[in-house]
């Protein structure tokens, strides 16, 4: 047996969902351990939030109904549950800014006291300088957490939830620093390890979104929903390739006339927010305008097309001194340059389904809160309401628990499963750098925006000829155990090709489109047919997929069959 | 053997656990547009596969986890440009833990014991709390900071073995955030001279090198000196402070040889010596104080500030 640790409450991930469960858990007087792969609130999705949504329902009726229909509309393709959507925004209002502005957290303000908002709609807000407001929210958070000397795990990676009769126990990591396998035994696990954004060559994910959250569930027989609707980030810049997460829209300015416009190759003008004023982050309006040119040739998915200010008093970009340091390096003059943009792979609406009261997933023992759930517009307010909920639903369960036994067997099934690429690569090895590379590749060339059942098809025969030809290839440089990151890229390609397989079928099941789901075989959005979820499980070896009618509680859609580029969501 | 497209890079390769020592990996990498110093090893490990190892995360200057050093310099990789030629190494005044991660678990201990979280004077009461612009300014300036430890990497007393107890600037800009926060009443004299603030020479390679253009000595390390100054006279370094700002006056700058040697006498600038003429030798002072253009600007200034206070 390896060495093994004992706490109440395991958390897994250090965004904004980890770090307010492993604060509510350890307000409530129970043992928590918070484990991140990374580095908490450095890592991870959560420290790129640009822009903060003031929201303030409580005035009246219409704002709540305008701010449900944002979200649920124009961010979440109706699939949300409603009721879930009005809850957030009230935690939005009542506890993430009190809390926040409590520890510190400032937000930008004019020399008499008033929130600087975006004109028009007015209501994004950015704490402190516009475009980097999750970074504080991250660095306000860590070192809370780090002040109160909860107990953390950094640079470890959780590879498995232990399960005793069908419920999950503890889990097992791989400490990263020093090479070592560890068992935790625990009496409930929350799950917060962020979107699965790492899956394609242009992502918007950091370096370990590789899917571990998904795959270690979805192994251990949890449910998952929707996990086929990605959206995808339509103006992020070309180059250089490590700014693939400097994103020009819609940071800064969202849903202003001042808003960044769109250009193709020949300079023409194809998108800007008038277009859509009531679309808060129409990304997916901003694809269904770019498809027809890339069409034409004139524009590519990962570049020619443009982004531009030049509508705007180049004054205003200053405010922006975020971003603008970025364009500034570049020898762009704002006030006539443009910038080339590419798409990037951004966030799974689904994921692990759950309980969107207490975050309780289908696997009693487990909580899933954030990007990694099921029910997310991911925005890092509504994510940190996630890691709140799960927290009390933990608590909850952990103190009227015993402490659970560990499975013995599957701890050594799994040690010998994670020791397993301890291997030296031959003379024509591959790191497994070079193969998460080529997944990457495939999942942009062939499930990338536009969808269809024949590039489906050619995705999951490329994967089998991944598993079949790449990964036996795959060796180490040095069996080194003091931070050997191959190690831990060779354990990513495992979660990457079944995550990435299960996205596929789970996309070949919806025969329709919708929000940023684009299936050109089905160039329609089916309110009759597909106002559902996809759910699957596995079922052995064998994968069920089922699905399950949304609940429409407030709002639904006027029309039972729209064109899907024409429509307005 | 370097072209006009491709870059020649020199890449510390190093596992304390494994090699006896040392040693540099040579390898040539086709320029792309714009490319970053991340991209050139991005290329390294999943083009060429050379397995070095290297820490990164956002690649747009957010986690703070990318600092290595090139040609010298401490820098982030995801914001420095990629040259023709570049010998990549470690970021300096940490231990490597292998190839170019370095171990900043003392430097973030350091930060930690600085206890850099908001101790409120009242109750926080309801968001928004009445606040102007005005008021956050001097926190304002720090806020960007991203913790990356680059100006720690490149500060010339943290790697004089007679200043282990220096906290080092990150670790003060960290102090400084809070400190300068409105609603603060944390006890931040006692933790800046518990971090040794004094030990600080007033170089400006801290503000030099920081990856977001913050001025750490100005706006962190001056403002944390000059509360020190306020708040406990007889403090040895109080005496620095006060020396220092009779030098600016005068001169329009510092200059440590005259700092050190009237703030704590000849036999310890004589220790600092071998620092001291490195730094001379890379241009950062001269042998005599000499008075910047604008002399009068900065006398105007002094004068304005004291007749406020
Ligand atoms: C480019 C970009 C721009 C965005 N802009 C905005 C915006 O303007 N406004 C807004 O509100 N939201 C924005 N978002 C969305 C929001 O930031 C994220 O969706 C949200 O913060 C996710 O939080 P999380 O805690 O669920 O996950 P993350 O913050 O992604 O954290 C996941 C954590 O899990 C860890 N982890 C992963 N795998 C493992 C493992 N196997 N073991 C242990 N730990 C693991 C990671 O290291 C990380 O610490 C943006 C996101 C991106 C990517
Ligand atoms: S100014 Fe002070 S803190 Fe900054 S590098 Fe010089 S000695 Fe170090
Ligand atoms: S002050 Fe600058 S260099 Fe120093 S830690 Fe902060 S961001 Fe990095
Ligand atoms: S990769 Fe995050 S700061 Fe450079």
């Amino acid at each position: 047996m390896p060495r093994t640790i004992d706490t109440d409450v395991v958390v897994i991930g250090g965004g904004a969902a980890g770090a307010h469960a492993a604060l509510k858990v350890h307000a409530e007087g129970l043992k928590v351990l918070l484990i991140v792969k990374g580095f908490l609130g450095r890592s991870g999705c959560s420290i790129f939030a640009g822009n903060l949504q003031l929201v303030n329902t409580k005035v009246s009726a219409e704002e709540e109904e305008k701010w449900l229909t944002i979200r649920t509309k124009h961010m979440g393709g109706y699939l949300l549950e409603q009721d879930y959507v009005k809850r957030a925004n009230r935690f939005t209002e009542s506890e993430f800014y009190p809390e926040m502005e409590r520890r510190g957290l400032y937000i930008r303000r004019n020399a008499e006291g008033k929130f600087i908002k975006s004109e028009g709609r007015g209501t994004n807000v950015w704490a402190p300088l516009q475009g980097y407001s999750g970074t504080f929210v991250m660095e306000l958070l860590r070192k809370e957490i780090l002040n109160k000397r909860i107990p953390l795990l950094q640079e470890t990676m959780v590879t498995s939830l232990l399960l005793d009769e069908g419920k999950v126990v503890g889990v097992t990591l791989l400490d990263i620093l020093r090479g070592e396998f560890i068992a935790v035994r625990a009496k409930a696990v929350i799950v917060a390890t962020g979107p699965s954004n790492y899956l394609a060559t242009r992502s918007t994910g950091t370096r370990e979104q590789c899917a571990n959250g998904f795959a270690m569930a979805y192994r251990a027989g949890a449910q998952m929903q929707d996990i086929e609707i990605q959206w995808w980030h339509c103006s992020d810049i070309a180059w250089p390739k490590a700014w693939t997460r400097l994103h020009i829209y819609p940071n800064p300015m969202p849903a202003t006339k001042e808003t960044v416009r769109l250009y193709n190759s020949e300079g023409e003008m194809f998108f800007e927010q008038g277009m859509y004023p009531l679309a808060m982050q129409p990304y997916f309006l901003q694809l269904k305008h770019l498809y027809p040119h890339v069409k034409r040739g004139k524009a590519r998915w990962n570049g020619g097309y443009f982004a531009g200010y030049t509508h705007i008093d180049p004054s205003i970009m200053e405010q922006y001194s975020y971003q603008t340091q970025f364009l500034k390096a570049l020898g762009l003059d704002l006030s006539k340059d443009l910038i080339e943009c590419g798409i990037s792979w951004h966030m799974t609406l689904g994921g692990i389904r759950t309980n969107t009261e207490t975050m309780e997933t289908s696997l009693p023992g487990l909580y899933a809160a954030g990007g990694v759930g099921s029910h997310g517009v991911g925005t890092i307010t509504f994510v940190s309401y996630d890691g709140t909920l799960a927290a009390g639903g933990a608590c909850a369960r952990a103190r009227a628990m015993q402490p659970p036994r560990l499975p013995e067997e599957q701890i050594a099934r799994e040690e010998q499963r994670v020791m397993s690429p301890l291997k030296v690569r031959s003379g024509d090895g591959l790191l497994p750098a070079q193969v998460k590379k080529r997944i990457r590749e495939i999942m942009w060339e062939k499930m990338g925006y536009v969808k269809s059942e024949a590039k489906m098809e050619e995705a999951l025969g490329q994967l089998a000829e991944v598993r079949e030809k790449l990964v036996p290839r795959i060796g180490l440089d040095s069996l080194s155990r003091t931070w050997n990151y191959d190690w831990v890229d060779a354990l990513d390609v495992e979660d990457m090709l079944d995550i990435c397989e299960l996205t596929i079928h789970s996309a070949k099941v919806r025969q329709e489109s919708r929000g940023a789901f684009f299936r050109e075989d089905f160039p329609y959005i089916d309110n009759k047919n597909w106002l559902r979820h996809t759910v699957m499980s596995r079922d052995g070896n064998a994968l069920r997929i089922e699905t399950v009618p949304v609940e429409l509680k407030y709002i639904r859609p006027e029309s039972e069959r729209e064109d899907f580029l024409s429509a307005d969501y | 053997m370097t072209s006009g497209n491709t870059v020649s890079a020199k890449i510390f390769r190093y596992d304390p656990a494994a090699d006896k020592a040392p040693r540099y990996e040579t390898l040539e990498v086709p320029l792309e547009k714009e490319m970053r110093v991340l991209d050139v090893l991005d290329y390294a490990v999943e083009n060429a596969g050379v397995a070095v190892g290297y820490r990164w995360f956002c690649g747009v200057k957010r986690c703070g986890m990318c600092g290595v050093s090139v040609n010298g310099k401490p820098v982030l990789a995801c914001w420095e440009k990629a040259t023709p030629s570049m010998v990549i190494d470690p970021l300096p005044n940490m231990p490597v833990v292998r190839d170019l991660v370095v171990d900043r678990s003392a430097l973030e201990q350091a930060t930690l014991e600085m206890e850099p979280c908001l101790k409120r004077k009242e109750p926080y009461e309801s968001f928004p709390e009445p606040l102007t612009h005005r008021d956050f300014e001097d926190a304002y300036r720090l806020m960007t900071c991203i913790e990356c430890y680059v100006c720690t990497a490149a500060c010339p007393v943290l790697s004089d073995a007679n200043h282990r107890e220096f906290a080092g600037p990150a670790s003060l800009v960290q102090l400084a955030k809070v400190a300068l926060h409105p609603k603060d009443a944390g006890e931040r004299v006692a933790a800046a001279l518990k971090g040794d603030i004094y030990a600080c020479i007033s170089c400006y390679e801290c503000s030099n090198v920081c990856p977001v253009g913050i001025n750490v000595l100005e706006d962190a390390i001056e403002k944390l000196k000059r509360r020190c100054a306020a708040q406990s006279e007889s403090n040895p370094g109080a005496k620095h402070a006060r020396i220092f700002t009779d030098l600016i006056r005068k001169f329009g700058r510092i200059h440590p040889p005259t700092l050190m040697r009237q703030s704590k006498g000849l036999m310890q600038s004589v220790s600092k010596m071998s620092m001291a003429l490195a730094m001379y030798r890379k241009g950062k002072v001269q042998v005599r104080p000499q008075t910047v253009q604008g002399i009068e600007e900065v006398r105007k200034l002094f004068k304005a500030v004291e007749k406020d206070q």
